[in-house]
Formats: structure tokens, sequence, C-alpha cells
């Protein structure tokens, strides 16, 4: 809700155009549900990518036989298992990081979440919330099981 | 503004206003009376009922009537009540229509009927398409079941497995029934998904941010999220399997390069994730009830949410947990364990919510209550057996054992079925304004925890003796006899526990108490409305500022003052058409105001049409294939069909400049945005699961292309992509010309998009038309041919959308302002091109890689 008068920015999915005339097709702008979104589920999304790439590899280099498989032989499939791992793991914990900041960035007041919150505005504050704090939970849940998925290829070739 | 309110209230916490326009607006949201109306229907009530008793439906036909007579043949050893043949088509009419067909549309049922209502909205974003997806659902259904009128049951399992479903080992119709029977009824459930994320992400009340939505709405998030990605690979997989079956293709057959795991895949993709897409909402319900059943808001919302996004993302990584013995690397053995293992962290953490409210809270003892504890107790055994089998070595022993099936059943009964009786429980009152019997509800429930636990837990230990699964009958001296017997009894104990809550149902409608509009003393919005709520549900939109409206806010439509202007704005504006709200996704701040669609035959008409191509191919005679295709683009067209807005675009403006909110009276321009990406992503998914069969069957082939095929030539797919490309940033241009006020110029980018998609297309088939081998020659060339006819469907929708587009648009019927259409089909082409050029890319380059 916006103050008809006040400039629209061009993020905000409020209204379409300055003086009120939408332009249909921009109404659904909103980068604040975007950032949102990324955040949040950006933990568990590198998990899904590391555990997709690594088994497809390993499918490949351990149980193909397909021209131009070579490539895949062993130890390449543990190399780059534990590599990728490596790199998820990182990522996850910057998802963490990134996500942690957010949460820990709110002016301190009473979380949007908190159900005693009566008064005050009716959206979300741009930075923390229970989104935020979601979204570091995932990000470090996806840090043990990045680890877990990818670790047993210390010991296992194929 | 509605001045004259007054109170629709009973029962405890706030009660919603009730404007003179009240009555108005509901007529405005209901549907026309008679048949007529039954066939047009959209309202969202209707339809959630609808697919809900469909379900039940189900269930009794092939839940219940199955499994009693499988029970009967296997209570006594070396039984012949049922042959052979006949006990495997009941465990595979069993497992199949449980799966597809009962706790599916349940909880797409519950979903349609209860989302406008608890998140605070009036209807669901496409009501048609909510109709269409009932109609498939109920069609697919009766398709499938109509195999048992030819006596062709199917017969393989509910999974299906090749090579035997494959045209060698099944070659009548019955597999035939079951791949098509489904392939509807799968269409059907993915419509729904894409209503239900829209409707949740982009329909919910004022002020509902994602973190005050009910956890149910959450769960049926996540759960339409994994229809979308788990369904789209088994619509795929089914079919290539009748492709095999119908028309001589070689993708499961390993003598000519096709495998028969890669059914598996494209099955276990689906098949582990449907698994929690069935427990997802049944979490949901649980985490709804027990709040208000113990007097203590849920412990750990913010966990709890987290779970169930990890359980979303974790359950499409434990696929080929069912495929441990079948001989996959063990490196790849200990992705899946460690996954399967994972997942019983974010389950534990929602467990641990539910007890610390539990703990937390004072019970009030009503019949959800009682189904929601007996759901904790019968879970919990069902996800530490699903522990133990995520272990490789202690699957390979239990594998096809009597113990997998008493843990599918733990988690499916316990897991499943009690969160859908107490949701039923629960819910009853608000939409039939009567009270389920408490003493009947009882019974309900003790029948059914005792009958669960004494027909399933035996089989855990007739299983680790070694009782293999889907066996007909069994030794005498095999020492199984005793377990058997008493899980056949406890079916007994099962069935009336089933019959007391029909009675129930059918005794309440009649003369049950009269419920108020919140007889439990609920927290969420639907506890705010009338029981049973009006067509429209809200009259004035209710004004969300906490998690637990009920409990916490002394008014629904108190906030913000312009906020509230806006509400009681729209309760007493336009009264000439359907008005629902568009929210932020994230901040749910009124983001647009549009016309919901009403009542049309047309998604009856499409769905015809789609079922007519399955039941054409089920009995072979494809030249009704066209004629039906045919039918689902009338369908679609006239679905789609544009009507003068129903006002002026003065008149939008006006309402803009009072309140701040975009007018879009001609239809929404976020939720057809929002549908035509979840359309692109669900074209995107099926692409993806044919790159991946591709990419599998290179990998099983020593030779690729196999001998004797050359290398295709580069020069046309290279032409016709290019094309394809050019097209695409001709379309952009007409969007740019329409925006600018340019109809000339608009409607020639238009036409020459067309003439250049038409080009591109047409040098692609010639090259495809001159190539040497066939779809039948080896599974290269039916991977081949499948995934080049898949792209040209792909083509043609986009082509019927701009052949419609240019028509409209030399009608004059886009404007600067109303041109929305053109910029969804220009996504849609985009990704189209993007998804051509990657595809033609793979097959023509792929023989080259190596």
């Amino acid at each position: 809700m916006t103050d008809p008068q006040e400039p629209v920015p061009v993020s905000d999915g409020g209204r379409t155009a300055p003086g009120g005339t939408p332009y249909a097709v921009d109404v659904s702008r909103d980068r604040l549900a975007r950032l949102t979104w990324v955040a949040f589920l950006g933990g568990p999304a590198t998990w899904l990518a590391h555990f997709m790439l690594v088994y497809l590899v390993v499918e490949a280099g351990c149980s193909g036989s397909g021209p131009g498989l070579r490539l895949f032989n062993s130890p390449v499939p543990s190399t780059v298992t534990l590599v990728s791992t490596a790199l998820a793991a990182v990522a996850t914990l910057g998802f963490a990081r990134w996500s942690y900041r957010s949460w820990a960035a709110g002016d301190g007041g009473p979380a949007a979440d908190d159900a005693t919150e009566l008064s005050g505005p009716v959206a979300d504050r741009e930075h923390g919330g229970t989104m935020a704090f979601a979204g570091f939970l995932l990000s470090l849940f996806s840090f043990v099981a990045v680890l877990f998925l990818g670790l047993p290829a210390l010991v296992l070739e194929c | 503004m509605s001045d004259a309110v007054v109170s629709a209230g009973s029962g405890p916490g706030p009660s919603v206003e009730k404007p003179l326009t009240h009555d108005e607006l509901n007529d405005l949201f209901a549907d026309p009376p008679g048949l007529w109306g039954q066939l047009t229907g959209v309202q969202n009530d209707k339809l959630g009922t609808r697919l809900m008793l469909t379900g039940f439906f189900f269930l009794l036909l092939g839940g219940s009537f199955d499994s009693v007579l499988m029970r009967l043949q296997l209570a006594v050893p070396e039984n012949d009540l049922v042959s052979a043949e006949l006990y495997n088509e009941l465990f595979t009419n069993h497992g199949t229509v449980v799966m597809f067909l009962v706790i599916l549309p349940i909880f797409e049922g519950f979903a349609i009927l209860l989302l406008p209502l608890l998140l605070g909205t009036r209807e669901m974003p496409f009501p048609r398409l909510g109709a269409f997806s009932y109609w498939t659902v109920l069609f697919g259904g009766l398709l499938y079941y109509s195999s048992t009128l030819f006596q062709l049951v199917p017969n393989a399992g509910w999974f299906a497995y090749t090579p035997l479903s494959g045209p060698t080992y099944s070659p009548d119709l019955a597999l035939d029934f079951w791949v098509l029977g489904l392939g509807v009824a799968e269409v059907g459930a993915i419509a729904a998904a894409i209503e239900i994320i829209i409707g949740i992400l982009k329909m919910r009340a004022p002020g509902m941010t994602l973190s005050r939505m009910p956890m149910f709405a959450w769960a049926l998030l996540v759960f339409s999220f994994m229809i979308l990605f788990a369904f789209t690979p088994l619509i795929i997989g089914s079919l290539l399997l009748e492709l095999d079956r119908g028309f001589g293709t070689e993708f499961f057959n390993p003598a000519q390069g096709g495998s028969s795991l890669l059914w598996q895949h494209l099955f276990w993709i689906f098949g582990h994730p449907e698994v929690y897409i069935q427990f997802l909402p049944a979490t949901g319900v649980v985490s709804m009830i027990l709040p208000v059943f113990m007097r203590k808001r849920i412990v750990g919302y913010t966990w709890m949410v987290s779970a169930l996004v990890a359980i979303g993302f974790l359950s499409f990584g434990l696929w080929a947990h069912h495929m441990f013995a079948v001989g996959l690397p063990p490196l790849v053995l200990s992705f899946f364990a460690a996954a399967s293992m994972l997942i019983a962290v974010p389950a534990g953490v929602q467990f641990v919510g539910w007890l610390a409210t539990i703990w937390a809270g004072r019970a009030v003892w009503k019949t959800p209550l009682f189904f929601v504890v007996g759901f904790l107790v019968i879970f919990v055994i069902g996800g530490i057996t699903g522990v133990m089998v995520a272990a490789v070595p202690f699957d390979l022993q239990a594998h096809d054992s009597y113990f997998v099936v008493a843990h599918l059943h733990y988690v499916l009964l316990g897991g499943v079925a009690f969160p859908i009786f107490a949701g039923v429980y629960y819910w009853f009152p608000k939409f039939t304004g009567k009270m389920l019997d408490e003493r009947l509800g009882r019974w309900n429930f003790w029948l059914l925890f005792v009958g669960v636990n004494v027909t399933f837990f035996p089989m855990h230990i007739a299983g680790l003796m070694g009782m293999p699964r889907r066996v007909y009958t069994y030794s005498r001296d095999a020492g199984w006899d005793t377990y058997n017997l008493i899980s056949t009894i406890g079916v007994f104990v099962i069935v009336p526990g089933i019959a007391v809550f029909i009675w129930n149902v059918i005794r309440s409608i009649r003369r049950g108490e009269p419920a108020g509009n919140n007889p439990w003393g609920g927290d969420t919005l639907e506890w705010a409305t009338t029981s049973p709520p009006s067509e429209h549900g809200w009259s004035v939109l209710p004004i969300v500022r906490s998690r637990h409206p009920m409990w916490d806010q002394d008014e629904l439509h108190r906030g913000d003052e312009r906020l509230e202007r806006f509400v009681h704005g729209l309760a007493a504006w336009p009264l000439r058409w359907r008005a629902a709200v568009i929210v932020g996704t994230a901040d749910a701040r009124p983001q647009e105001v549009f016309r919901v669609a009403d009542p049309s035959i047309w998604p009856l008409v499409t769905a015809c049409g789609v079922v007519l191509i399955f039941i054409a191919e089920l009995i072979k005679v494809r030249w009704v294939i066209a004629g039906a295709v045919l039918l689902v683009i009338v369908g679609a067209v006239g679905w789609n069909w544009p009507q003068e807005p129903p006002m002026t675009v003065e008149e939008e403006d006006a309402f803009e400049q009072e309140h701040g909110v975009a007018v879009n009276a001609g239809g929404s321009v976020v939720v057809a945005t929002w549908g035509m990406g979840l359309g692109i992503l669900f074209v995107g998914i099926a692409f993806a699961s044919l790159l991946l069969s591709y990419f599998y069957l290179r990998l099983v082939n020593p030779a690729w292309p196999p001998p004797g095929i050359a290398e295709p030539g580069l020069i046309p797919p290279i032409l016709g992509a290019a094309v394809l490309i050019v097209s695409g940033r001709v379309l952009f241009t007409a969007l740019h010309r329409v925006r600018a006020g340019d109809q000339g110029g608009f409607i020639a980018a238009l036409l020459g998009t067309l003439v250049l998609a038409i080009a591109g297309a047409g040098i692609q088939i010639r090259d495809l038309a001159a190539l040497e081998f066939g779809g039948t020659t080896h599974a290269y060339g039916s991977i081949f041919f499948t995934l080049a006819g898949f792209l040209l469907v792909v083509w043609l929708a986009g082509a019927v959308m701009l052949s419609v587009a240019l028509y409209w648009a030399i009608r004059g019927m886009y404007t600067t302002r109303r041109h929305a259409t053109v910029a969804n089909i220009a996504r849609f082409w985009t990704a189209a091109v993007a998804y051509w050029v990657a595809g033609f890319g793979t097959l023509y380059l792929g023989p080259y890689l190596t």
C-alpha cells in the first residue's frame, strides 16, 4: 500500500507505473520476495544440486559403459565427490551466514512472527523474521547433509 | 463502504463483518443451479468436496475390498480362495488405487476446499483449472477402473516394473489401462498443484505474511511443488512405457540398447517423493489440530516450517533406496542411504515440536485429538522401521519381505489416514454446520487404532521370519500362519471402524448437533466465518496481524488505516464481477484486484479431450487422437476466450487512485504470469526427464549411435534453431510495439514470429523425415524421435498460442494497457526455443561426444 502521490520504486509490487496507470506486465516485480526465497532455499537447493552432480558422475564413472566415459574412470568419481562436497559445504555455510546476518540485522523489536505483536506495520521487515531464521536452520542442516553424503568417498572409490 | 454491518459471529474469537452487500457477493460467486451448474461449476467448496468424496469412493473400492479379500486368502496357509492371478490383480489394484486415486485427491480436495477460508481470500486463483483437475482425476480413475469391466485388470504391481509390464510379458491391454488411466489422473494432480501453489503464494489476506501462514498452508505449498517435480517424470516414464507397448520402441528392452532400470529410476523419482507428498499435508493437519486441542501455540513454528521444506528437498534424493538390491555402485548406495537416514532428522524435528506442544498444553480430549495421538504412536513405529531399511545391509535382508509391508502401512495408515480422519472430524462442522457425533467418533478411533496395530504389527515378525511380499499363499511348514491369522483378524476390526465413520457422517449430516462458527475454539481464520460458509467466504477481507488471528485479534478488519479502507472498499465494490485480491509473496501487501474466472463448460470439454486421447490410444484407434487433440485445443481456446472487461480503464484507475492497489478487471496479470511460469517449469521438468533418459541410455550403450547408424548431419538443425531464435527476438519486438501503442507494427511482428516459427520447425521436420533410422530400430532411435517429438509438441503449443494471439491482435484486443497475454506467450515462446536448442543440440551433438 503506497500513497498515490509518492513515486513508486520499480521493484515494488504495489503499483505498476507512476501516475497510477498499470503496465500490466510489470505488476509482479517483487524483489523483496525473490531475495527472501533465495536466502530461504539456498542451502537445500545447494544440497540437491550437489546430490545430483555426485550421483550422475559416480553413475557415469562406476557403472557406465558408453563411449567417452573413460573420462569418468576411477579416481574421478571419488575426487569429484570430495571436491564438490567441500565446495557445497562452503556454499551452505555461506547461505547460513547470509540468513543469520539477515535475521540478526532485525531492529530488535518483536519479530513479525511474534504472536503478541498486534500493532505496527502489516508487512514483514525487510530483514529478520521467521523466513531468515528458517533459512539459517535449513542451511545448517544442508551443511551437515552435504558432508554426510560426500564423506563416504574418502573410503569408497566407486 | 459497509457502514451497515451486522455481526455474523457465534463462538469464541472475533467475528467477521457482514455488510449489506453480502448476499450480492454470495450470488456472484455461486455456481449456476441444476445440472448445468454441476457441469460448469468452479466454486471451490464444490470442487474440494467432490475431490475428497471421489478419493473416498476409490478408497472403498480399492483400499477396502481388495485388502479384505487378500487378507482372507492369506488367513490360513495353502488357501485356495483366490487364484494366484487374481491375487496379483488384487495387490496391483490395491497399491495403485491408494497411491494414485485416494490420498492425493483427498488432500487436493482439502486444499481447494479450505485454503480460501484459511488464507482469508474469496476464491482459488484458477477456478477453471480446479474444475479441469477434478474432471481429469475422475475420468482417469474411471478409465483405470473400467479395466475390471473387460476382465483386464493390471497385474504387474503398482510400480509396473519392466520387462514384466512390457509388451513381451504383458501383451494384453491390462497394463495399458494402468498407464493411460493413471496418466489422465496425473495430469489432473499436476493441474491442481499449480492452482494450490499460486493460491498460497499470491492469494492471502492482507497482512498474512509468509511467517504468519498456518502450518497447513506451508505443508500444502511444499506438497504441491513436490507433485510438480515428482509426477512429471512419471508422466514421461509412462509415455516411454506406452511407446514401448504400443509403438514398438525399445526404451526398456536391453537387447536393443534399452534398460529396464531406466523405468525403475523414472518410477521411483516419482515413487518415493510420492510417499512424502502424502505425508506432508497430513503433518500440516496435525500441526493445525494440536494447538487447538492443547490450547497452546505450536512449539517451534520456524523449525517446523524448516522441517517441511527440508523433507521436500531430501525426498528427491531417496529414490534409489527402492533399488538397493539391483546392483548399484557402492558409492551410489552410500549416497542414497545417507539421504534416507537424514530425512529422519526433519521428521524428528516435527515430532519434537508436536510432543513439546502436548507437553506444554492442556488437552481437550475430542475425536480429532484422539486421531492425532493415534497418528503419533503409529507413525513413530513406521518412521523407525524406515530408518532401519535405509541401512543397505538390513535392506538387503528385508527387501521385498512382509517387514516392508508392515513399515509402509504403519507410515501410510498412521502417518496419513489417521490425520485425514482427524481433519475430517475437525473441519466437518465448518462446511456442514453440523458436529460429528463424539461417541461414534471414539468408536471410530479405537476400532481403527486397535485394528491397524493388530493387522500390521505381526507383519514385522512374519517379514523377519522370511515371508516374501506378493505371494498368494504359503506353505504350512513356513511357520507364518499364526501371524497371518492375527493380521486377518485385525482387518475385521478395521472394517467396522470405517463403517462407523460412514454412519457418523450420514447421521450427522441429517441430524447432527448444530455447530457454531468456532466450535473448537480454533485459532485460524476459517473459524471466523459462518458454518457452512458463504460461497465467497469473505465479504470484508480480514487483516491479519498474528499467526493466530482468532486468539490474538479483537477484530478481524482492523489495521493500518489505508488497509482498512481498502478491505471495506472492496466489500462494496465492484459488485458486477468476481473481484479477488493478489498480495505480495513475502509481505502480503495488496498488489492487484482482479477478476476471478467464472463458471464454464470448457474445462469439462478440455478434460474430455484429454481422456479421449488416452482412450483412443488404449483401443488403438489412433486417428481419433488427432480429433481429441483438436478438442483439447478448442477447449483450451474457449476456456481462455477473452471477455470484455466489465469495467472501464477510468473506473479501474479511480479505485487505484483511492486505494493504491492496481485493478485488472480483464483478468489477473499476476496470477497469469505465475501460471505461465509454473507451466514453463512443468514443461522444463518433463524435458529434463527426457534428457536424463537420453543420457542414461547413452551411459549403458557401448556404442552411441549403435553400429550401422551414422552420426546425423549438423547443418539443418543449426539452421532450424537459428530461425526459431530469430522468431523469439521478433516476438519481443511485437511486445515492444504493443507497449508503444503501434498496432500495425505489433501485428506485423506477431505475424513475422509465426512465419519464422513455422519455417524453423519445417526445416527440422524435413531433416527428421530424411534420417535413415526410425524410432523402433534401437533405443538410440527411440529416444531420438521421442525427444524430437516432445520438442515439436511444445512448439505446437506455442504456435497455437501465437495463432490465437494473432487473431485477437487483428481484432484489436490488445492495447498498451491490456496485453498481458502477449507477454505470457513471449515467455512461453522464449522457453520453448531454449528447450528446442538444448534438446536438438543434445540429439545432434551427443553422438560426437566420444
